[in-house]
């Protein structure tokens, strides 16, 4: 196993970074991010199992806060860097497919 | 064996509800969570996603969770918060913040009302999004000229609740729903409402023959009703059969209920299997149950609809009975009564023919139990007893007060039997029939007796009489 | 100009801030156009300055930072005023909303005078990744000033304002601060809220404080520590008194210098630099002895990692529908996908890109999981490192400030990060102090790691080397 990636997986992880490469783009990019992928060869061969993860170096669970409503902020000050407003709502070109 | 389908095809269901928690503020900030205000006055910089906003949990939405976990038997789990990762306009930061690996309700079950027990295999608590509409183009997505987005919603706290797929029928998804709706209400999770939103019901659907394993399942969204969802699974299976009859084959995919229609649509959006890139939320810290506070939990819970329904099987119930008292919300009284002697066959037919279940509640048990005794001791008769407990419920007055005041009294036998000798005087060539037999004949005397009794006497006991004169 | 002499001199009414704003203002209007450390100046800040005066007049208190400007790194979110990220998708958006530390700083009566420059969203390490062109270093304007903090780096070191903030991921304060001969120091994580910072890498930000003096570093660390209710990953622990008793020496205090920053990556002027500091610190009554820490080798590969998964998912909010540039398309995916594309540099996309892939189906165990797995060897092993040292010491950078538009070798790039990581993955806080120049005349920074919640400690020995120099 070496850490590595294709220009294939670049096209998609473009997709899913809603990021648009051209050609160039997508040889460049690929290039550079094969080259950070062996660099890491070290990581790649380091035996780290069968420690846990780290997610936050912060030790600590269960903070929360109360169910008590804070007054938001006006809506126009919240709005005012829209590029594109419409009846107090966001306007964006048709948003295909259902979250 | 399905009555939709045809040969011996069977119909595979696993439903999944989402549902709104009854917070007053969004899951991870303070912004009010309120249905049906002006758009976008309730949000910030953490839930309109601008840069810089950070997430901090609400203990209540917590709370409700655990607790609503725990009404459907689920063990409480240390968990942790995961995002899901994908780009959509109603989504303020492109990905939701939801559980992933580690949720905080795993393996539970619910009784439906005829006692089958559905599986739970998980409630985890996760972020709802804002809400998009399209505008132009008929509302359809596909021929829209623009979407406005609202994130009032955005943030609001929700409970997943994924049901094994252990349903089988239509009938049984709807039961399930029911029975769910009910749970959720009994413990204040939600007000749970199909119509509003406030519960959301997507229901995977597939087909096979017995004794083979899973068929491809296609997930059904936009079922806003009951009716709909039966409408929906019905249709679905029925399209899959004939796909799958006719040679062809299916994939799982999501597809779109028209309630117009009547049909399931593909739906149309980005291509094959999503790449959510779930991950634990570094900005969150995760969250670690004590059995304390789950014992606290289980003390405090409400008794569930399931309970409910034994206890009025224990009373003496049928299971359809017991299912119709709960569901009314009688049970209480039912059983209640018939602890304190009533007869039960006469409280279940009183408490399902002739008290609104608004009623029950203005209807002390004393008064109830004090009814049905003059009913089954014949001092009242079905018809006065069924009179007497609705002015019960409309004054509030007792029973015997009532009685009396409407001339209810029991007739004295000696009474009653000197009225019975004169209505056979008054007909000794009906007498002779009846005597002989004839038993419709009867309907003179009694008619006699109604009549001077003015409509008070007891059928019953004339008849008794009657018989009893004529060495019958 | 000493920011602790400053506040006094404000506070006690001998000087005006009004007077301290005009001054800074004059400086930044004759040095900037060279230097380029500013993106951004508060219109507002003769009337701020006016309030602290006439509060002093009429014998309010007005805060251990009274009247004293500070630059703030243009990543750091301020209501009224633009925040850039110095990227073209936030180019001209003003904030509806104050970072909590900008609160924190006008609390403390301090001026907010303007934002400074940095590599686009904390990504680089010369801020020569900006919209607004680079930065210069103050000490030679042919070096970079470092990054990402490299504006504010330059505001202090050119001395246009005694004090700033700049935000740390994998050093970009530090490093900037080594490269201007500053100190600057990340805070332990949790310390310093995170509200209002735009997230880079989420277990790994912090912002913290950059001036020419250990004491107003100090300073200006406890104006804005503090736990916040509005941060998840803020620590609810008291904040010390950070500016009390620096000089109070190192003697006894057991001092590590870590074996696997000595190696022959880092610049030999600065290991000899390093070296020195550590005679010092011993002359001084500490306790200094070599200590092997192998894990912190893996630091920079984890690094890469973690934060490029993170930043992927933290960048994605920027997509033109609430905020920032909107670039039309058909759908709303092609809005966004357009809007991003002419949003984000090349640096920029090079990370999400990376970092979608680290997160990614299929890659997900091997890459950033396997990543979060050497975190917690890499903790561990530090964890063991401080219970026999009260201090880490090692240098802060592998180089000095190199050549403004340089091509670096690759590999060179990759570690450079090599010595201010390991603080970022275990959370430790890190303070750079200078001790020294090379033969061109740059400055040489030496780091400082002291354990959880210790940066006092820290604080003081960064002191001690601070004072040999004087």
């Amino acid at each position: 196993m070496s850490y590595s990636i294709s220009r294939e997986d670049v096209a998609k992880m473009a997709k899913l970074a809603e990021l648009r490469l051209d050609d160039q783009e997508l040889e460049s990019f690929t290039a550079q991010l094969v080259q950070t992928l062996e660099f890491a060869e070290d990581l790649d061969q380091a035996i780290v199992d069968p420690l846990p993860i780290t997610i936050l170096p912060l030790e600590g669970v269960n903070v929360m806060r109360p169910d008590v409503v804070v007054q938001p902020l006006p809506r126009e000050a919240l709005m005012a860097a829209a590029a594109n407003v419409e009846e107090n709502q966001f306007r964006v070109p048709p948003a295909l497919g259902e979250s | 064996m399905s009555d939709i389908l045809p040969g011996d095809w069977e119909m595979v269901i696993g439903l999944e509800a989402h549902v709104e928690l009854a917070t007053k503020t969004k899951l991870f900030c303070g912004c009010p969570n309120s249905f049906g205000d002006e758009p976008n006055t309730n949000v910030c910089p953490g839930c309109l996603g601008l840069p810089g906003g950070l997430p901090v949990v609400n203990e209540a939405a917590v709370q409700h969770a655990m607790r609503l976990g725990r009404a459907l038997h689920c063990q409480v789990n240390p968990s942790v918060f995961a995002r899901k990762n994908y780009f959509y306009p109603d989504m303020s930061s492109n990905y939701q913040t939801s559980q992933f690996d580690k949720p905080t309700n795993t393996e539970g079950w619910l009784e439906l009302a005829d006692g089958r027990h559905v599986g739970i295999e998980r409630a985890h608590i996760e972020e709802d999004t804002g809400k998009t509409t399209h505008v132009g183009g008929g509302g359809r997505i596909h021929e829209a000229e623009y979407s406005l987005v609202d994130y009032n919603r955005c943030g609001v706290p929700l409970v997943e609740i994924v049901g094994k797929p252990d349903l089988r029928s239509a009938e049984e998804a709807r039961q399930y729903v029911v029975e769910l709706r009910s749970i959720i209400l009994a413990v204040g999770a939600s007000d749970a409402k199909m119509e509003e939103g406030s519960m959301r019901v997507d229901a995977n659907v597939s087909v096979r023959k017995p004794g083979e394993g899973f068929g491809v399942r296609c997930e059904i969204k936009n079922l806003n009703s009951l009716r709909s969802l039966v409408r929906a699974i019905n249709y679905e299976a029925r399209r899959q059969v004939d796909v799958l009859e006719s040679g062809g084959s299916l994939f799982q995919e999501t597809r779109h209920w028209d309630e117009e229609e009547g049909r399931t649509n593909s739906m149309r959006s980005k291509e094959s299997a999503a790449d959510y890139r779930y991950f634990p939320d570094p900005d969150l810290l995760p969250l670690a149950p004590d059995d304390d506070e789950i014992a606290a939990i289980d003390e405090a819970m409400p008794a569930l609809p399931a309970e409910r329904r034994e206890a009025v099987r224990n009373a003496g119930a049928s299971s359809e009975v017991a299912a119709l008292m709960t569901e009314k919300g009688v049970d209480t009284l039912a059983v209640a009564a018939i602890d304190q002697g009533a007869q039960p066959e006469r409280v279940f037919t009183h408490l399902e023919h002739n008290v609104p279940a608004e009623a029950a509640e203005k209807l002390s048990v004393a008064d109830f139990v004090e009814l049905i005794n003059l009913e089954t001791s014949g001092q009242l008769t079905a018809t006065q007893a069924k009179a007497v407990l609705a002015e019960m419920i409309a004054s509030g007055n007792n029973p015997a007060a009532i009685a009396k005041a409407r001339g209810f009294e029991a007739m004295e036998s000696d009474e009653l039997e000197a009225l019975v000798d004169e209505a056979i005087a008054s007909d000794e060539a009906a007498w002779e029939k009846f005597k002989g037999g004839d038993a419709k004949v009867a309907g003179v005397f009694v008619g006699y007796l109604m009549k001077a009794t003015k409509g008070q006497a007891d059928g019953k006991a004339v008849n008794a009489l009657l018989r009893q004169k004529a060495g019958l | 100009m000493d920011a602790t002499k400053l506040a006094a001199s404000v506070r006690s009414g001998e000087k005006s801030a009004a007077e301290v704003a005009e001054e800074a203002l004059a400086r930044i209007e004759a040095q900037d156009s060279t230097i380029n450390a500013f993106t951004a100046l508060n219109g507002e800040l003769a009337e701020q300055a006016q309030a602290i005066d006439a509060a002093v007049a009429a014998g309010e208190s007005v805060g251990p930072l009274a009247g004293v400007p500070v630059a703030v790194k243009d990543n750091i979110v301020t209501k009224g005023l633009t925040t850039t990220a110095a990227s073209r998708m936030l180019e001209g958006w003003i904030p509806p909303y104050d970072a909590t530390v900008i609160t924190a700083l006008v609390n403390a009566g301090a001026l907010v005078i303007g934002k400074t420059n940095l590599d686009e969203y904390g990504m680089g390490s010369s801020t020569e990744n900006s919209i607004f062109g680079p930065t210069k270093n103050p000490l030679d304007p042919t070096k970079v000033a470092g990054g990402s903090s490299g504006g504010s780096a330059a505001a202090v070191a050119s001395g246009m304002v005694p004090l700033a903030l700049g935000s740390d991921t994998g050093g970009s304060t530090r490093q900037p601060a080594a490269f201007c001969g500053l100190v600057g120091v990340k805070p332990t994580y949790g310390r310093v809220s995170r509200y209002g910072l735009v997230a880079l890498a989420s277990s790994l930000d912090q912002i913290g404080p950059m001036a020419a003096t250990v004491a107003d570093a100090a300073l200006l660390l406890e104006a804005i520590s503090g736990h916040d209710p509005l941060d998840t990953t803020s620590y609810n622990t008291p904040v010390p008194a950070f500016s009390d008793n620096l000089d109070e020496g190192v003697d006894g205090l057991r001092i590590g210098l870590v074996s696997e920053l000595m190696g022959q990556e880092i610049d030999s002027e600065i290991v000899e630099r390093t070296q020195a500091a550590a005679q010092a610190l011993r002359e001084a009554g500490a306790q200094v002895e070599e200590v092997s820490i192998p894990s912190w080798s893996l630091g920079v590969s984890v690094y890469q990692f973690l934060m490029s998964g993170e930043a992927s998912s933290n960048l994605a909010r920027l997509d033109g529908v609430r905020y920032g540039l909107q670039v039309s398309g058909a759908t709303s995916a092609e809005m966004m996908a357009a809007s991003r594309s002419a949003g984000f540099g090349n640096e920029v996309k090079r990370r999400l890109l990376l970092g979608t892939y680290v997160l990614s189906a299929g890659h997900y165990e091997d890459y950033y999981e396997k990543a979060q797995r050497a975190r917690t060897l890499i903790i561990n092993e530090t964890v063991d490192a401080f219970g026999h040292f009260d201090l880490l010491l090692s240098p802060t950078t592998t180089s000095v400030a190199f050549r403004l538009g340089e091509d670096r070798d690759p590999k060179e790039r990759y570690i450079s990060d090599m010595c201010s990581v390991p603080a970022n993955l275990t959370g430790a806080p890190a303070v750079t102090v200078p001790f020294g120049r090379n033969r061109e005349g740059l400055p040489i920074g030496v780091q400082l790691i002291g354990n959880s919640y210790q940066e006092h400690t820290m604080l003081v020995a960064a002191r001690t080397l601070e004072a040999t120099n004087e």
